[in-house]
């Protein structure tokens, strides 16, 4: 029974958020509605759930002494300071200069890194002397110069390299990428439709 | 008025074109399901079946686990991949604490998190069980390296929806993992540079319960039907593009 119950509660909303995409029946409209109602609720809670668990997990950093828990100081300070001003003045232009002024350029800025990371484990990797190594520096190198801002300006053809790059080998491997997540995606709702797999119900091991 | 419902009148079909597709994928599932020899042999990664043991050697050398699941919230398109997740949660957690270790858990979403939570303190081992929440949309793979790096100074092994480019530079200092995929325009260059021995990407990730579940009965035909299937629709098209037809 324990297990019945989840499986048959997972199969049903399953088969009436499907059916409810693919046709259009005024009941099970509605009955589609109530369950996604529901699923925003649980979302909302989800985000309270999830701001508790950040504390716990910020606080216990605190508490342990742990190294690097200066960065916990951070979340715990800024984090409150975030909610006072979207909940006193909500769609007012202070939390729009926070969002525009403090996160926009840390994200940024993370962007920024991004290479300069990926350079890093190629550097690393060089003195192995594999091909693979060199393949790794080589496009982390390329792709650092393409991404000069103004290297456009030097020549035309570099900028005509990068568009190439983009839109046709990056591309190609990006949406072969996405089509092979996106089988797999299918294949899994169709495994939990079918309740040939059970994630909420526990696993054992194969090996 | 006999108080019968009509119900031609009051059932519409929103897409027939998707309708097709889903009846049909759902008639390949169901006839392959009944019919256990129709198969397409696809060879998978070889690193499916290395997990386990990618698992051992990472805790017998001392480092962490890593999952990183559910990068959407709930009611988003996100939650096949954290179904997917909770399998690997599973297995990893119980892998991880016959050895007397605990995995160290990231997710987007709260109530994902309290499921991950709940599953770790149901191991002696998990004592102090580390599930961070990440926010709902830790995109950049900059910041999956940053974060990984607050957890433990270097992960062993990961598993979850990172980025593709942050896993490629994970198997590169030897932190193999497999995920999701999803990737952002300026690393998406590395990806020409890819060569995934210790790290899987895209359809991998839903495969790996699969070869970890001994309750699952699914088997990977579906999967290797649509591989074949779906790329040589797309091929048909572009020669019936290529010859005129539209």
């Amino acid at each position: 029974m324990r297990k019945t119950i989840p499986i048959a509660a997972a199969v049903i909303c399953g088969i009436v958020i499907i059916a409810d995409y693919l046709v259009q029946v005024p009941w099970l409209h509605t009955a589609a509605a109530r369950l996604l109602e529901g699923a925003v609720v649980l979302a909302g809670f989800a985000l309270v759930l999830g701001i508790l668990n950040l504390l716990a997990f910020n606080f216990r950093h605190i508490r342990d002494h742990t190294p690097g828990r200066w960065q916990s100081w951070i979340i715990l300070i800024s984090l409150p300071i975030t909610v006072l001003i979207g909940t006193t003045f909500p769609g007012s232009g202070a939390f729009t200069w926070v969002y525009t002024y403090v996160v926009t350029p840390l994200m940024t800025a993370l962007g920024a890194l991004l290479l300069f990371y990926a350079v890093t484990v190629a550097v690393r990797l060089l003195p192995l002397r594999n091909g693979a190594a060199i393949i790794l520096f080589a496009s982390c190198l390329v792709f650092m110069i393409l991404w000069i801002p103004g290297i456009s300006s030097v020549s035309p053809f570099i900028a005509a390299v990068r568009n190439w790059l983009y839109a046709l080998p990056v591309g190609a491997s990006m949406r072969g990428l996405l089509l092979g997540a996106a089988i797999g995606a299918v294949v899994a709702s169709l495994r939990i439709l079918s309740s040939l797999e059970q994630p909420y119900t526990g696993i054992t091991e194969k090996h | 008025m006999d108080g019968s419902v009509d119900i031609q009148a009051n059932l519409i079909i929103r897409d027939p074109v998707l309708l097709a597709v889903f009846c049909t994928i759902l008639f390949l599932f169901v006839s392959i399901y009944l019919s256990p020899r129709r198969d397409i042999r696809l060879r998978p990664s070889l690193f499916l079946f290395d997990i386990p043991e990618q698992i051992d050697r990472s805790i017998e050398s001392g480092k962490a686990i890593t999952l990183d699941i559910a990068h959407k919230g709930l009611g988003t398109s996100g939650i096949v991949g954290a179904a997917s997740s909770f399998d690997m949660l599973g297995y990893e957690t119980h892998r991880v604490s016959r050895l007397g270790r605990c995995p160290s858990v990231m997710c987007a979403d709260g109530i994902v998190a309290a499921v991950a939570m709940g599953a770790l303190q149901g191991e002696s081992t998990c004592t102090k069980p580390q599930v961070l929440y990440t926010g709902p949309d830790p995109f950049l793979a900059a910041a999956n390296i940053a974060l990984y790096s607050q957890i433990n100074e270097s992960p062993a092994y990961s598993y979850g929806q990172a980025s593709v480019e942050s896993t490629l530079l994970g198997q590169d200092i030897e932190m193999p993992g497999i995920s999701r995929g999803g990737t952002i325009a300026p690393l998406g260059g590395l990806l020409l540079s890819a060569h995934p021995e210790n790290a899987i990407f895209g359809a991998g990730y839903y495969m790996a319960p699969i070869y970890l579940n001994s309750q699952s009965d699914a088997q990977p035909r579906l999967h290797n039907w649509l591989c074949v299937m779906i790329p040589s629709a797309f091929i048909v098209e572009l020669l019936l593009k290529l010859l005129g037809h539209t």
